[in-house]
């Protein structure tokens, strides 16, 4: 009995706590409508303290952080939004047009087609949906194979159909973990409006060149104040850690 | 000239002589051919002054397809010899057909003395004297269906070859002519025709000549060659003109038969036309050179339109002329009102039969600048030359609605795709915040590191190892039958104590209480059924391991079957049930026992 209580106060904490970020959620909404946009941001912050998030969160964010200028910080939220949801449009058509703002202009190094594809196609997927993907592929997999043991007039259908899954089978599992790579990569955004890049990790070190705000990048490795970041171009310097927002 | 015809039901009946001028020794073969019909027989032949009937009649019938059209006909020939000279008349012959009379016309025929030559042939020359006259064998006739006309009329040119010769190759030259616009008409036509009693193929080409300036214009001659094939005759005959015609170098084979080939020249000679000029006289002023016979019609489309938008014109001169170089008819009103365009025009000759006949259509955008209610009216004016005076057809105006430009355009008529705009962003914000939370989840949670994914993955494994070990196992047990016989026996027997239970005469009850236990035990003893012996069970179980009770038990569960079986009595239905149980009981232990 005291057992079945205390699952009850859980479950019931729980389900409030969701209604309360909810809540805190709706309300940044209001004050966003308002165009209280600090007001806002705070009630979504307080979202984010209570460690938990989503895609339109992410989003909200973002937007809030574009009305109130911070183009960084509002660039970081959107990707952290995408990361989640890589297919909506909205938020597509919203990364576009900050990073038409922005002041440094880096080419990738160029890719090779064949990998430029496959990456396009894991980005288009968010990393819990391949995982979704995969299970299914994977557990189709083995009921074919157990189909196969126990359907002796079927064999041959099965095989084939084994054959089928079983290439399909690999190709999402390489794109599942592509996701999965993609997702522990660690990359940062500029949030200053301009940062110089030094050649080391110290103020002494010489200055490499200068980044803007919205700047995305790879993060390398971290020496105290100090971040090693790695540009899309390919570029590597060193920039102090609190001009630099996480995604 | 038809000797006789009747279009009724396509019925023809008609009279025709191989020749018309011949010697007293020649024979005349007279073709009675009545086509369109084959339900008929001779018709009857009164007797002719000056012939005389040889043989005859020879009747054949024929049924020609000619481009899907079924042509029938029946020939009844007739062979006379003269018996006079001078003018032999064939007297024209009636045929009753369908209830319907056909009458052919009568034929003059002129007979000479056999000794005689008869008439030189034309083109051949005067190296040989034959019975055959060339010119009624093969003969051009070049017309123009008028001589005199004026400026721009249509004439049209014939020209046709007749014969009833076979010939191989016909070449024909078309005239060069000068001052005449050319237009074909058709292509060479081929029919038959009766001349003067004679049946001859004709091939006709036909050419409409459009006069483009006045005076006395001349066509000039036509030639045309040909190769007649004669049929050797050279048997039949052996009159002395003959011979000379076949050491002729010309002299040949056709399919088998002996045929005398001989080219002719065959020349017409040239037509003069006069050209008189369009008289001054009642001249309109828009004239622009139509001379036929025209008719026009006018449309506008659309009706309703605002100022600004296009209504096009669609003028169409309609009939017999020179259609293809007729100006566009003239356009008079309010034209200052109106933008105009130059027409296009597009000619559709609707028939080349005996001269060019059909429409010009005339296309003109007009464009009013204000509002108008009335469209410009058209004239056409032309020549007419078989009355020679000047024609001018109006039509028109129209009434037309033009709205003011600014008034919405009627839903009639969609928009022009100038007016159409792709729909532009005026200017450039981010889209609005999301009012759904939508699926609120710890920080940095993903599905890939929860534990059901790790299950996900582990779970098929497993389930597959397992119904791998299974199927193996089944695949194993299944080449030892005693094994499965001996896992399988306590199952069974239960089974079949069941069966025994429901059974309501005791004493096949018992048989299959004492079957089942048998059955049993042979299973787990590896035996036959027939080798059990219910006296020595106890030796056989002693063996196995059984304790001493248990022994006493199965024994005495079987000797009570045993008993009931033979004498009857004893099963009552309680100790039935009771047995039943005691040995399911005793099924228990020996299970484990076997185990």
């Amino acid at each position: 009995m005291k057992k079945f209580l205390i699952g009850l106060f859980i479950l019931f904490s729980t389900m409030s706590a969701v209604a309360q970020e909810e809540s805190l959620f709706s309300e940044g909404n209001r004050l966003y409508a308002e165009g209280a946009f600090e007001l806002a941001l705070e009630q979504y912050e307080k979202v984010l303290q209570q460690g938990e998030a989503s895609s339109a969160l992410y989003f909200n964010l973002g937007n809030t952080a574009f009305k109130l200028d911070q183009l960084g910080q509002s660039l970081r939220y959107y990707k952290k939004s995408l990361k989640l949801d890589p297919r909506d449009p909205e938020l597509k058509y919203n990364i576009r047009l900050l990073e038409s703002q922005l002041k440094d202009q880096i080419t990738p190094i160029p890719q090779n087609r064949l990998l430029q594809t496959y990456w396009k196609f894991v980005r288009s997927w968010s990393l819990d949906h391949w995982t979704r993907f995969f299970l299914i592929v994977y557990g189709l997999l083995f009921i074919f194979l157990i189909a196969h043991l126990l359907m002796r007039s079927l064999k041959k259908v099965l095989l084939r159909l084994i054959l089928v899954n079983g290439i399909g089978c690999v190709v999402i599992a390489l794109c599942f973990v592509g996701s999965i790579s993609l997702y522990n990569q660690t990359n940062a955004i500029i949030l200053s409006k301009e940062v110089p890049a030094r050649f080391g990790p110290s103020e002494t070190d010489a200055l490499a060149f200068t980044l803007h705000e919205g700047t995305q990048c790879q993060l390398l490795s971290e020496k105290e104040e100090w971040a090693q970041i790695k540009l899309a171009d390919g570029k590597i310097a060193w920039l102090p850690k609190k001009d630099l927002g996480l995604i | 000239m038809f000797v006789a015809a009747s279009s009724a039901e396509e019925v023809q009946f008609t009279a025709s002589v191989d020749k018309r001028a011949l010697t007293t020794q020649d024979t005349l073969v007279l073709s009675l051919t009545i086509s369109g019909t084959q339900k008929v027989g001779a018709p009857k032949l009164p007797p002719i002054e000056g012939l005389n009937l040889i043989y005859g009649p020879a009747v054949s019938s024929s049924t020609r397809i000619i481009n899907g059209a079924v042509s029938t006909s029946r020939v009844f020939q007739y062979g006379f010899s003269p018996t006079k000279e001078g003018v032999v008349i064939i007297p024209g012959f009636q045929i009753g057909i369908k209830d319907k009379q056909y009458k052919s016309e009568p034929i003059e025929l002129s007979v000479e003395k056999a000794t005689a030559p008869t008439k030189g042939a034309a083109s051949n020359g005067s190296a040989e004297q034959s019975t055959v006259n060339i010119s009624d064998r093969i003969f051009v006739e070049f017309e123009a269906d008028k001589t005199e006309v004026v400026l721009n009329e249509q004439i049209v040119l014939s020209f046709r070859i007749y014969f009833n010769i076979p010939v191989d190759g016909l070449n024909y030259e078309p005239p060069v002519t000068q001052g005449f616009l050319e237009e074909p008409l058709g292509k060479q036509r081929s029919y038959r025709k009766i001349v003067k009693g004679v049946e001859y193929q004709v091939v006709e080409i036909q050419k409409a000549l459009f006069p483009l300036k006045a005076g006395s214009l001349e066509i000039p001659a036509v030639k045309a060659q040909a190769t007649l094939l004669f049929k050797s005759q050279a048997k039949k005959r052996s009159s002395s003109s003959v011979d000379g015609f076949f050491s002729d170098p010309f002299s040949d084979s056709f399919f088998g038969k002996r045929y005398v080939r001989r080219p002719v020249e065959l020349t017409a000679d040239p037509i003069k036309i006069q050209v008189n000029p369009l008289p001054e006289e009642g001249k309109p002023e828009d004239f622009s050179g139509a001379v036929g016979d025209f008719a026009i019609k006018v449309s506008a489309q659309p009706q309703e339109l605002s100022v600004g938008d296009p209504v096009t014109f669609t003028m169409t001169v309609t009939g017999k002329g020179n259609l293809k170089n007729i100006q566009a008819p003239t356009l008079k009103g309010d034209l200052d009102k109106f933008k105009l365009y130059e027409p296009e025009s597009k000619t559709n000759i609707l028939s080349r039969q005996n001269g060019i006949r059909g429409e010009k259509i005339f296309e003109v955008v007009l464009v009013p600048k204000e509002e108008v209610a009335l469209t410009p009216s058209v004239e056409f004016s032309y020549f007419n030359p078989d009355l020679l005076e000047y024609e001018t057809l109006k039509r028109g105006p129209f009434s037309l609605t033009v709205n003011p430009a600014t008034t919405l355009i009627s839903q009639t008529t969609s928009l022009p795709l100038s007016q159409k705009k792709s729909v532009e962003l005026l200017s450039q914000d981010i889209f609005y915040i999301k009012t759904n939370a939508g699926g609120l989840k710890p920080i940095g949670q993903v599905e890939y590191k929860k534990p059901v994914f790790m299950a996900g993955l582990t779970l098929p494994v497993v389930f597959y190892l397992g119904f791998l070990l299974w199927v193996r196992q089944r695949e194993k047990s299944l080449l030892n039958p005693e094994k499965v016989r001996f896992s399988q026996a306590g199952r069974i027997a239960r089974q079949q104590l069941k069966g025994a239970k429901s059974i309501k005469e005791d004493k096949e009850t018992m048989a299959l209480i004492e079957k089942a236990l048998v059955d049993y035990l042979a299973s787990k003893t590896k035996q036959s059924q027939g080798a059990i012996n219910v006296n020595e069970v106890n030796v056989l179980l002693a063996e196995k391991g059984f304790s001493e009770e248990e022994v006493i038990q199965i024994k005495t569960i079987l000797n009570a079957c045993e008993l009931a079986r033979f004498s009857g009595g004893i099963g009552q239905g309680a100790q039935k049930e009771e047995l039943i149980a005691q040995a399911n009981k005793w099924l228990d232990r020996a299970e484990k026992v076997f185990k």
